[in-house]
């Protein structure tokens, strides 16, 4: 499963201090899409773990490196949940 | 030339009307940082937004301030002049025919901006400029706005050598707005206000006869930023039609991502103009010789951002654990009512932001020791730890006879991760 806290995390540090609701507001149509609520504090809270529909973290990833201005590290989309 | 001296500030409303259009200070941090803001919905076709707000609100002025002006170049003249004066840069209109033509100028606000902020753009910025020639046009030569064009082909962002913008005939190509109704502005009331030592209504009667130095740029470089006289109208109408598109494309959850991010501007706003004021030789000749206590501060700042145009702010309580102010006319619930009737929710999002970032500057920020406005500053103060974060109680728009924020410390999350933004009462 796709850490993509670990990308929104990535934004914060790296980005603006307003860096989650630039992504948020670049990928909202597929959040309405996908019917998933995300806010800048739901995602402050959000465990590592969470189901997003590929199509959603790729865009996700895309809006992140748009808003930072350079790549996401090749170490965020590689990591993997474990299932143990 | 043209001067704003010439038209007398409203000192009961705080509000300053130029040619019909109320007039409000901002700088290139908040201009930009809105503009990017609405721009980064890419599924919202912003442009005809941006261009047609600021066609709307310059024709207007403009039709009235050239009413009684019958030669064609003395009209040009003052469009020219009064484009200087806002601090928007330099126009030379002398080539424009009725027919249209070309305007090139290596001096506009938000080109120079932009890139001032963000670096480089990929594309050109200046929406404003681009719906001010095309409003201007219109009203030079009197004709309906619907039947003008504008467009540009090159920006000064983008690493051009200048802006170029490109006026015609033919149906508009951006958005031709309902017509906004009469402003309607409630009574200010004799709120009790902390008793302090700041004599505000000399501090704002100054800062409103306070003329803003223009440079050989047509720029207003002053308080280490670019500042401009615009108009509310304009960031009204930015603000609340691209939310209306975002309400209608993405419900409720797209609203409240966007009323973050135009707080966001308001706090960004007051941290580098009032932060800038705040440290300036201008505050010190003025205000600084009254303060004893940092609520002095406060006072002071809001006794000069009533000189701005923004509304009548009134000072309820402050102190370290947080501040209320109440607004009378606040210009975004005006220019709300004017152009959408009441709202349904809180849209006084520049003020909520102002008022976080004031008391982020003089309660964090230790504003008083003139502390350098940067970006790695800013970030030091609010990615981590606790801020203000403010929020409306009511709002003027929505029928409440002012509009009303309170600023608290927001409580520490797990991990020391800062909190921002502002719950709109509904």
């Amino acid at each position: 499963m796709f850490d993509v806290k670990g990308v929104f995390d990535w934004a914060k540090e790296n980005g603006e201090v307003k860096a989650v609701d630039r992504i948020l507001i670049k990928v909202m149509l597929l959040l309405i899409k996908n019917k998933i609520t995300l806010t800048a504090a739901t995602i402050e809270k959000m465990e590592t773990r969470m189901a997003l529909p590929e199509e959603l973290t790729r865009a996700i990833v895309r809006a992140a490196e748009e808003v930072v201005g350079k790549p996401v590290p090749d170490f965020l989309p590689a990591r993997e949940t474990s299932n143990v | 030339m043209f001067d704003f001296a010439e038209f007398d500030y409203d000192f009961v409303a705080n509000r300053l009307v130029v040619g019909g259009e109320p007039m409000v200070l901002h700088c290139h941090h908040y201009n930009v940082f809105l503009q990017r803001s609405i721009q980064d919905a890419e599924y919202i076709d912003s442009a005809p937004i941006l261009v047609g707000a600021a066609a709307e609100v310059a024709f207007a002025q403009l039709t009235d301030l050239l009413a009684r002006t019958a030669d064609l170049p003395a009209r040009k003249a003052t469009v020219e002049a009064l484009y200087r004066a806002c601090g928007l840069g330099l126009i030379d209109l002398g080539a424009l025919t009725e027919r249209g033509g070309d305007v090139r100028t290596r001096s506009t606000h938000y080109s120079i901006g932009w890139k001032e902020k963000f670096g480089r753009s990929g594309t050109p910025v200046d929406f404003f400029s681009t719906g001010f020639l095309a409003g201007a046009l219109a009203a030079i030569y009197g004709l309906p706005l619907a039947d003008v064009q504008a467009r540009q082909t090159a920006c000064l962002s983008t690493g051009a050598a200048e802006d170029m913008f490109v006026l015609g005939r033919g149906p508009a190509n951006f958005t031709i707005f309902a017509q906004r109704q009469s402003p309607v502005l409630n009574p200010v009331a004799d709120d009790a206000e902390p008793a302090t030592s700041v004599d505000r209504q000399a501090i704002t009667r100054a800062v409103a006869a306070m003329p803003l130095p223009v440079n050989a740029e047509g720029l207003i470089a002053i308080f280490g930023l670019y500042l401009t006289r615009l108009y509310a109208d304009y960031y009204n109408r930015i603000s609340f039609a691209f939310e209306r598109e975002m309400t209608e494309a993405a419900g409720r959850q797209g609203v409240e991502v966007a009323a973050d991010l135009f707080i966001e501007a308001g706090h960004i706003c007051a941290f580098n103009t009032l932060g800038g004021i705040m440290t300036s030789p201008e505050w010190d000749a003025l205000v600084l010789p009254m303060l004893k206590t940092r609520e002095d501060w406060f006072h002071g700042i809001f006794a000069w951002w009533n000189a701005c145009g923004y509304g009548f702010a009134k000072v309820i309580e402050v102190s370290a654990t947080g501040a209320t102010i109440r607004v009378y006319n606040d210009y975004e619930s005006i220019g709300y009512r004017r152009m959408y009737g009441a709202a349904d929710h809180g849209i006084s999002y520049l003020v909520t932001g102002g008022l976080a970032g004031v008391m982020n500057l003089i309660y964090l920020g230790d504003i008083h020791t003139k502390p350098e406005l940067t970006p790695e500053f800013y970030d030091r103060l609010f990615k981590r730890g606790r801020a203000y974060q403010a929020r409306m109680t009511t709002c003027q728009a929505m029928g409440d006879p002012y509009t009303e924020i309170r600023a608290e410390l927001a409580a520490a999350a797990e991990g020391e991760q800062r909190l921002e933004g502002a719950g709109v009462s509904a």
